[in-house]
């Protein structure tokens, strides 16, 4: 299904050649698995998988690169963060990877409240109030659904042990 | 199954008789429902978890629980599907391709409606195959060599990739990352490290959960993080209940789809995911006036997949009882079940205890006349999801896929996994690469991996002999020229073709 080329997006081509480093670099290990072994052998599967990638990732520049020439994707940061990376996706991007980070010092339950409170705060926007509020509550409900009736174990982290 | 036709006819309506795995049914759809529509958690993970529960219990009420949510939960994937599009679990991937198109138009609680009522069609024609046909198709199933999976898996993948993005190159390209993927950790045949990077916490490999829920949940929050100022789609599901005349016009494709979905699902290895995809497939190439072009709103593209892996279900079960092999990964939890209650599935299941087939056959009958009550009336309540304010939702979500993926087995590297995989797909979502084929690819890369291996080993490594053995088997030769018509079909030369013409 070839659809409508449409113009090329800011940071498309880079991201290409992103893939494609990623790809030879996997493909490398790949080889290091057995090499070129036998058809059967365990590095025989990932080789193909990686060199698959690898040549997709070329096909997508060279489309990239015929895209571009038609129509000049708008460069510069500007439009990476308009269209790409807005400071919104960025932002929360972090608070997830720092929630993360933090399950395993303050435990789910800490983390939990602050990455729904500075999140409900920061983009739902009623008040600090309100946003401790509602995750509280939200807390309440996952905590009693899937640590009650499901007994899911949640992680504790170190700090509150 | 030398059973006298009345002591079959008393198993088959011992969940209807008994008040106790009555309610079990009803709870395990009602939960099945919520659970495969919340993104993030997958029938999959439901199931294992609710198992653990239930080691203690008798068996049947075991069963009737795990049939309640395996049969819910697939068919609640397709609710987000359609009003978030979210696929709740891989078997409404295809769902969502038409589902949510048809949402936005303010058309959701039709297409909720007629999501409902063609999943129990395609339920009840699964069942009918699993009571008939089970003896026939298990036959069929036996023909399948290793190649075969092979080549249905990498079908499978291609398939996806088509079906979505911007062109075959970037589908093809995120299937490949996705079996990458997949292939990290100890291999299952020679213990050997494939991209394990010398750190002991990816020996084990990373769940295909993990990924999926990376992929399709914590991404999905950033991609609507990205477009927080559009309006949020006030959906309007006043009518639920499909007209007798749709419900009639789209039957014969229904019905179609749903052999697709029992043929499927009976393949081991391959369940509801691959089958939606599958009808969805067919129906685009065979249905010529759909209600609207595919993939913008075509009641046609909600129809066949929705019954194609609800069918897949009553499909999954045909080779877990008759051979002990599992038609997808719930009925490979479902196996481990019946093993911790002293059962041994496989041939001898039926002929030792022929009244288990009978009660199983009768409780999917059950949990698919809850699935219609539950689904065509829970729409109001849980449309209130999509009202939900997106400052509040989407952190919601980020909250659920932590859970899941802590659930699966209780390890904080999981959830840096399933966020990484999540950040990457956020990219490659913006850059016109789709998640599904990676997700797919995560998930059948270990078994294409394993079956290719297998097809060689018998061949003695000789890939000359592997395309003999392929050119002079029908069933493989069949796959060969379905997967070379459909490469075809997809590719720059069908374009020329039509130029030359």
């Amino acid at each position: 299904m070839e659809k409508t080329s449409r113009p090329a997006r800011p940071g498309e081509l880079a991201f290409g050649y992103v893939l494609l480093s990623l790809s030879l670099f996997l493909f490398r290990q790949a080889h290091a698995i057995e090499g070129f072994a036998s058809p059967s052998s365990a590095g025989t599967f990932p080789l193909a998988a990686t060199g698959l990638m690898a040549a997709m990732s070329l096909v997508a520049i060279f489309r990239g690169h015929r895209a571009a020439r038609a129509s000049a994707p708008r460069g510069g940061a500007r439009a990476l963060l308009d269209e790409v990376a807005p400071l919104g996706v960025v932002a929360f991007a972090a608070l997830v990877v720092a929630y993360a980070l933090a399950l395993d010092i303050a435990g789910f339950h800490a983390a939990t409240f602050l990455f729904l409170a500075v999140a409900i705060r920061a983009w739902h926007g009623r008040g600090l109030l309100v946003a401790i509020a509602v995750a509280a509550a939200t807390l309440v409900a996952v905590h009693v659904v899937f640590r009650v009736a499901f007994a899911v174990v949640l992680p504790q982290g170190w700090l509150f042990r | 199954m030398a059973l006298p036709v009345t002591d079959a006819l008393g198993f088959f309506l011992m969940s209807f008789l008994q008040p106790h795995l009555l309610l079990l049914t009803a709870a395990g759809v009602f939960a099945g429902i919520y659970i495969g529509a919340i993104p993030g958690l997958s029938v999959t993970m439901a199931v294992s978890i609710l198992i653990s529960f239930t080691f203690s219990w008798e068996v049947n009420p075991a069963l009737a629980l795990i049939a309640g949510i395996f049969t819910g939960g697939v068919y609640g994937g397709s609710r987000s599907a359609i009003l978030l599009n979210i696929p709740g679990a891989p078997a409404a991937v295809a769902t969502a391709f038409d589902g949510y198109p048809l949402a936005l138009r303010g058309e959701a609680g039709p297409a909720i409606g007629l999501a409902t009522v063609m999943s129990v069609i395609g339920g009840f024609v699964g069942i009918a195959a699993l009571a008939v046909a089970a003896p026939a198709i298990s036959e069929f199933a036996l023909l399948v060599a290793p190649r075969d999976y092979f080549l249905l898996a990498v079908m499978g993948i291609l398939l996806v990739g088509a079906l979505s993005g911007e062109s075959l190159a970037k589908g093809v390209f995120a299937g490949a990352l996705g079996v990458t993927i997949g292939m990290v950790g100890l291999d299952p045949m020679t213990a050997e490290q494939r991209f394990t990077f010398g750190t002991i916490h990816l020996l084990n490999g990373i769940p295909y959960i993990v990924a999926m829920i990376g992929f399709f949940g914590v991404s999905e929050a950033l991609v609507q993080m990205r477009d927080m100022d559009a309006a949020v789609v006030r959906q309007q599901v006043g009518r639920i209940l499909p007209s007798l005349a749709m419900v009639r016009r789209y039957l014969p494709l229904s019905l179609r789809s749903s052999v697709t979905g029992v043929v499927i699902g009976a393949l081991p290895g391959t369940g509801g995911d691959i089958a939606a995809l599958m009808a969805y497939d067919q129906a685009k190439r065979s249905v010529k006036s759909p209600s609207r072009p595919f993939g913008e709103g075509a009641y046609e593209g909600i129809v066949a997949p929705e019954s194609a892996n609800n069918a897949a279900i009553g499909g999954a079960y045909i080779p877990m009882l008759t051979l002990g092999i599992p038609g997808d990964a719930v009925t490979a939890v479902i196996i481990g079940a019946l093993y911790i209650h002293g059962l041994k599935p496989g041939p001898l299941l039926l002929v030792e205890t022929p009244h288990l087939f009978w009660f199983t056959v009768g409780n999917l009958v059950l949990a698919n006349l809850f699935l219609l009550v539950f689904g065509l009336s829970g729409i109001r309540l849980f449309a209130k999801l999509v009202e939900i304010p997106k400052g509040i939702l989407l952190p919601l979500i980020v909250v659920l896929s932590v859970v899941g993926t802590y659930a699966i087995q209780n390890s904080v590297i999981d959830v840096y996994w399933m966020v990484g995989c999540g950040i990457l797909g956020y990219f490659l979502r913006v850059y016109g690469y789709q998640t599904g084929p990676v997700v797919l690819g995560v998930i059948l890369g270990p078994l294409m991996d394993a079956s290719f291996r297998r097809a060689m080993i018998s061949v003695q490594d000789d890939p000359l002999a592997l395309l003999r053995d392929m050119a002079s088997n029908p069933l493989s030769l069949a796959l060969v020229l379905s997967l070379v018509l459909m490469l075809a079909s997809q590719s720059p030369l069908r374009a020329l073709l039509r130029r030359a013409r």
